[in-house]
């Protein structure tokens, strides 16, 4: 009698961790193409398709290191302002100050090495809250890209060298697409390829797990704390860099204030990819389906004609109903 | 208060399974008035999961439980509550930065007609509750003032504030010195006189003959009996407990003591380490293949000792070298490279609960597991299932999460951890602390055999037996120095009076 119960139990956990955690976001994105699907014709077309890819590009490479950082019981909230100064920095070192190509983009991604290791030094060396930490950054690194563009769009054609605009490679990956694929949803899977291969095969995504699930443990087995959450830092800061580039090779410019909000998506798609808010837990593949799931969301409801106003209202509340659902079913599985 | 016409509390074949496990099967289970009934077993026995079961924080698949002849609905809290039953966890559930009265009365705090707490009325209740165990604390301090002691003590004034007839007590003494327990057993004979029903969890068999009028074994799930304390010696209990003759002797155990060679292969040399105040100087000397015991009462300084050696507290003076060669450890990472291990007190401190068995074996030598950048998946595997065996670490796989193992076989994955990362010297802070017997005497023919293996070891302990047992050589602290060097067969007397003489 027992046993039968125990085992019904099991299987209904089995049940929910299939429908809950990553599984779970998948059965969700899975019924959300179907419903709008039946609900509008206008959704289930490869260009519509095409446009989610385009359009969410830019998130799932932020959304990338964000992952790795709230394994490790971090959080980055600079991700968005790190991508626009990185665009910014890029954009006005090639075409205001008439740099080669190549020295532009690598001072554009050393422009987000520099943001993630001020965040990683803050944190791991001044004891500062990750969360603190990243919102100063956050201010901070916005008021730096208002300085470096003096608050223009860039290029600035009154300011730029004769014919310069932006870096050809930039442009290319952010506005062309090979047998119908856009190249910047190319340039997010290389990175989501990259960031798998960081957290589950390599030492520091290792010990982003054992940072997050025990900090203390992973201190006592040798494992340099300081030094793995600094280059989780470097890479959250690397990956915005070039989210930046994409974003500004999509928009075919850049400015300070570009991709407001992606960092609180960012962490909106991780949590709902099944990462564990307070680190230890969570894959890539997750991230890549709650990336999805806002992507598919939003643009489904702008086809049925949601008001831009009410979309927020839901892209809100999917976040809690999705997370909600997460701890039921940590619960159904330990009970 | 005729014990056998009603009891307090009775419960009835409770079963409750979890995956893979059954936890309790058909326990039966009676405490009477003014009793108190101790609960033994090995860890992973079922005793953590009947307590909860009682208390409702756990609910079973089958069962009764009833409280005074009334029945108790199962899995909740608040109707054990109810039910006038009270627990006190082995982790103390108080809230440090609130006053003691407000924790006594938590959640039933007295208020005003306008809804305001009434401090007028909060702090004389509060008050009363503590002079029942016997605490005179003034009820406005805060938690965080109080020792260990005296939150266990609230702990149990809150816990006894609700009229409560049967009270839980889980492994009470466990974070007490010998004088806090012996002032424990004290409150808990006053409360017996009142007619609480006291339900006594423990692994320690001295302690339980002490102050148990009967004891019930469990062993895997299963009541193996329950017996009157009286008569019953120690070795009886242990033998229901493990279900067979304990081995480890002291006499066996003392034919160990000649080691293979290496008599001045010193692994590590500390010459006036310290860091002040809480660690005077000290010098220290650990061979391939010894294993030194460091004995001293709470607060002596050997946990202190040991965090400093593997980087927890970096040394503010003095010098240390390892196999010869001058070292600086500034970090347990600086430690684990020149091949120290360390195992706290506190077993889950070191482990990630969360990752499997196989990653919190390789934590300690992630290098050796990756190839280029890459982790090694396969190589991770074959090194952490040999480990498993070697340490016959008992889990139903190599992926199974760590936290879901006994806390005796958690205490071995660590030890395979530091044994997987080649670990030449093993600090072991207090290694069997909370674990029962046959998990300890497992940690001790562990400990023999790494030491056979060659690897120096110093064994902290609050356990003279344990100390005299294990050790080539003993040393005693007191008040942040070692005062005195025993070799192996010293006395407990001898070594009693040294840690004890310097405190007079």
């Amino acid at each position: 009698m027992a046993e039968t119960m125990a085992k019904t139990r099991k299987t209904v956990a089995k049940t929910v961790t299939i429908a809950g955690g990553r599984g779970g976001a998948l059965v969700i994105l899975f019924a959300l193409v179907v419903a709008f699907s039946i609900a509008t014709p206008d959704f289930l077309t490869g260009a519509n398709l095409v446009n989610i890819l385009r359009q969410y590009a830019v998130l799932m490479i932020l959304a990338v290191g964000q992952t790795l950082v709230i394994v490790s019981r971090g959080i980055d909230l600079s991700v968005a302002a790190t991508a626009a100064l990185s665009g910014c920095v890029m954009g006005v070192a090639f075409a205001h100050w008439g740099w080669p190509e190549p020295v532009a983009l690598l001072l554009g991604l050393a422009a987000g090495f520099a943001v993630g290791a001020f965040n990683g030094f803050v944190i791991t060396k001044w004891s500062v809250p990750d969360f603190i930490a990243t919102l100063g950054t956050f201010v901070a690194v916005r008021g730096i890209a208002l300085l470096v563009t003096g608050g223009l769009p860039v290029p600035d054609y009154e300011r730029a060298v004769e014919g310069r605009t932006l870096p050809e490679l930039v442009s290319t990956l952010g506005v062309d697409s090979i047998l119908g694929i856009p190249l910047i949803a190319c340039v997010a899977l290389a990175c989501v390829l990259i960031g798998g291969l960081i957290l589950s095969r390599t030492k520091l995504g290792r010990s982003a797990y054992a940072i997050g699930g025990n900090t203390e443990a992973a201190r006592m087995s040798g494992i340099k704390v300081g030094r793995s959450k600094m280059w989780i830092y470097i890479i959250s800061g690397l990956l915005a860099a070039v989210g930046g580039f994409m974003l500004t090779g999509r928009q075919a410019s850049a400015n300070a204030l570009m991709g407001e909000d992606l960092e609180l998506q960012s962490i909106a798609a991780v949590v709902i990819g099944g990462t564990n808010l307070f680190g230890g837990e969570g894959k890539i593949s997750g991230t890549v389906i709650g990336v999805l799931i806002i992507g598919v969301l939003s643009n489904g409801l702008l086809i049925l004609g949601v008001a831009e106003f009410w979309q927020r209202v839901v892209n809100g509340l999917i976040i809690v109903v999705v997370v909600a659902l997460d701890q039921w079913r940590r619960r159904a599985a330990s009970a | 208060m005729t014990a056998s016409s009603s009891p307090s509390l009775r419960v009835e074949d409770v079963e409750k399974v979890y995956p893979g496990v059954r936890a309790l099967a058909g326990v039966d289970f009676e405490v009477d008035p003014g009793e108190v009934h101790a609960l033994l077993g090995e860890n992973g026995a079922g005793k953590s999961t009947l307590m909860k079961v009682i208390a409702g924080t756990v609910t079973p698949e089958a069962g009764r439980i009833e409280v005074d002849g009334k029945e108790v609905p199962l899995g909740s809290p608040e109707a054990a509550r109810y039910s006038g039953i009270g627990i006190v966890y082995q982790e103390l559930s108080l809230i440090p930065s609130l006053s003691v009265g407000e924790n006594v009365l938590m959640g039933r705090w007295p208020t005003t007609r306008g809804g305001l707490i009434d401090w007028s009325r909060l702090f004389p209740e509060a008050r009363r509750h503590l002079e029942r165990v016997g605490l005179d604390t003034e009820p406005r301090q805060l938690v965080r003032a109080l020792g260990m002691a005296e939150r266990q003590q609230v702990e149990i004034a809150k816990a006894l504030s609700t009229d409560t007839r049967v009270l839980l007590l889980d492994e009470p003494t466990s974070a007490l010195s010998d004088r806090e327990a012996k002032r424990l057993f004290q409150i808990i004979e006053g409360l017996k006189d009142s007619g609480v029903a006291i339900v006594y969890v423990s692994h320690r068999l001295t302690e339980v003959l002490e102050i148990a009028d009967r004891i019930t074994v469990l062993r895997d799930g299963v009541r193996v009996g329950t017996l009157s304390a009286e008569g019953v010696t120690e070795a009886q209990l242990a033998q229901m407990m493990i279900g067979r003759e304990t081995s480890g002797s002291p006499e066996e155990v003392a034919h160990r003591q000649q080691r293979p060679g290496g008599e001045d292969e010193y692994v590590l040399r500390a010459r006036g380490l310290a860091r002040l105040p809480r660690l005077k100087p000290t010098d220290l000397e650990l061979r391939a293949g010894e294993i030194v015991a460091v004995f001293g009462l709470v607060g002596a300084g050997r946990t202190r000792l040991a965090r400093t050696l593997f980087g927890l507290e970096p040394a503010t003076d003095g010098s240390l070298e390892l196999f010869g060669e001058e070292t600086r450890i500034d970090s347990p990472a600086d430690a684990v490279a020149v091949g120290l291990g360390y195992l706290g007190e506190d077993r889950s401190a070191g482990l990630v609960p969360r990752m499997s068995v196989a990653n919190n074996i390789t934590l300690g030598s992630l290098d050796e597991i990756t190839r280029g950048p890459i982790l090694d998946f396969a190589l991770e595997q074959q090194v952490a299932e040999r480990y498993v065996e070697d340490l016959d670490i008992r889990t139903p796989s190599l992926d199974h999460l760590v936290e879901t193992l006994s806390g005796g076989n958690q205490q071995k994955v660590m030890l395979a951890r530091w044994t997987c990362s080649q670990a030449k010297g093993l600090i072991l802070d207090d290694p069997t602390r909370g674990i029962d017997i046959g998990a300890k005497e497992e940690v001790f023919r562990l400990v023999r055999r790494l030491a056979d293996e060659g690897i120096a070891i110093l064994y902290i302990t609050s356990e003279i037996k344990e100390a005299r047992e294990l050790a080539d050589r003993l040393l005693v602290m007191s008040d942040g120095r070692i005062i005195k060097v025993f070799e192996a067969g010293t006395s407990e007397e001898e070594v009693m009076a040294a840690a004890g003489g310097a405190h007079g």
